[in-house]
């Protein structure tokens, strides 16, 4: 007896061999990144051992921006077509950009720690930042209660969606009200040594990696659960089971 | 007049007196203040830099946080995985206890 009903079609359990070599290639990446970074990266004249902290600082940055933006398009694609592949791939997106999000912001006061010799400055960078990660925090603390109804997916479809906008408005505050946040690898910058770029090249590739995995892994978890939930109101529709 | 040139004379050596006193007494507290040694004067180190931000400790802290971040949010993900499986064994028993 088949109970999978057919707006939840079955996933394939096995896992692809893609994600492992995706796996696979990630943690090379991130160990080729570590020895450059470490190994053959020069010390920074000025902030000395420090910098090396931006090697990791702006990758994750890029992963936030990845992470959040997928999940304002899930939420999008969620709000027009109500199908639950959308949300998933909304859900798996604001947990990766989020996860990113908080390795950009424990890094970035340690970092500032040393360049301005505080912690935290309500720089417009960095408030921004902490504004649209309270906003994708307040996404996940809303899907974090149980399974959700169609009510908590369309709120927080809309919530990724408002978080959305605040992206540009971290990417291009520095240039509209300047701030303390440093701009080197923009067009007012002066831009990093030349045997610096490999292992920031590197570490943006592991970061590419190891989001795509992240995102597979998370979407793949959410459709079972999405799966599971059909299952369980199928048969409790049919009465059938009813303890799970 | 010569009384008065006397108790002029005296008076003003009670004052000389008392206020180098108080000068050397307040050197002798500036001295030993530093508090108010910071707000009167701005003096240069001497020897290494006094205050000194340990940036390799800073980058140790990052990279630690990072992974820390990563491993915890991975277990996470291993646990959802895990309950999903045990719900999914769940269901199966009971619709196959319920089977006709």
């Amino acid at each position: 007896m088949a109970l999978a009903p057919s707006s939840t079609p079955s996933i394939p359990s096995r896992v692809s061999p893609l994600w492992h070599a995706l796996a696979a290639i990630t943690i090379t990446l991130f160990l080729v990144s570590f020895y450059l970074v470490f190994e053959v990266a020069p010390v920074e004249e000025q902030m000395g051992l420090v910098q090396k902290i931006f090697y990791l600082h702006v990758p994750s940055a890029y992963g936030m921006y990845v992470g959040w933006t997928l999940s304002a398009v899930g939420g999008l694609l969620f709000l027009w077509k109500r199908s639950d592949r959308w949300d998933a791939l909304s859900v798996a997106g604001a947990e990766v950009g989020t996860l990113f999000a908080a390795i950009v912001l424990l890094t970035g006061p340690l970092w500032g720690r040393k360049a301005w010799g505080v912690y935290w400055a309500w720089d417009p960078r960095i408030t921004s930042t902490l504004l649209t990660a309270m906003i994708y925090g307040s996404f996940l603390a809303l899907r974090s209660f149980g399974a959700a109804g169609q009510a908590e997916k369309r709120f927080a479809a809309a919530l990724a969606i408002v978080g959305f906008p605040l992206l540009f408005l971290i990417k291009y505050s520095v240039q509209r009200w300047s701030g303390q946040h440093p701009v080197v690898l923009t067009g007012q910058g002066g831009g990093i040594h030349p045997d610096m770029v490999p292992a920031l090249i590197c570490f943006f590739l592991a970061v590419t990696g190891f989001a795509i995995w992240l995102l597979w892994t998370r979407i793949r978890i959410e459709r079972h659960r999405q799966e599971i939930v059909a299952i369980e109101l199928e048969a409790a529709r049919r009465g059938l089971g009813g303890e799970s | 007049m010569k009384r008065w040139l006397l108790a002029l004379s005296l008076f003003a050596c009670v004052g000389a007196f008392g206020a180098v006193d108080s000068a050397s007494a307040q050197d002798a507290a500036t001295e030993e203040d530093p508090q108010s040694s910071r707000a009167a004067t701005f003096r240069a180190v001497s020897g290494p830099q006094a205050e000194r931000v340990p940036g390799g400790l800073l980058t140790v802290i990052a990279y630690g946080g990072a992974w820390v971040l990563v491993l915890g949010y991975l277990w996470r993900l291993g646990r959802m995985h895990a309950q999903n499986e045990r719900e999914l064994s769940a269901l199966k028993k009971s619709l196959e206890s319920n089977a006709p």
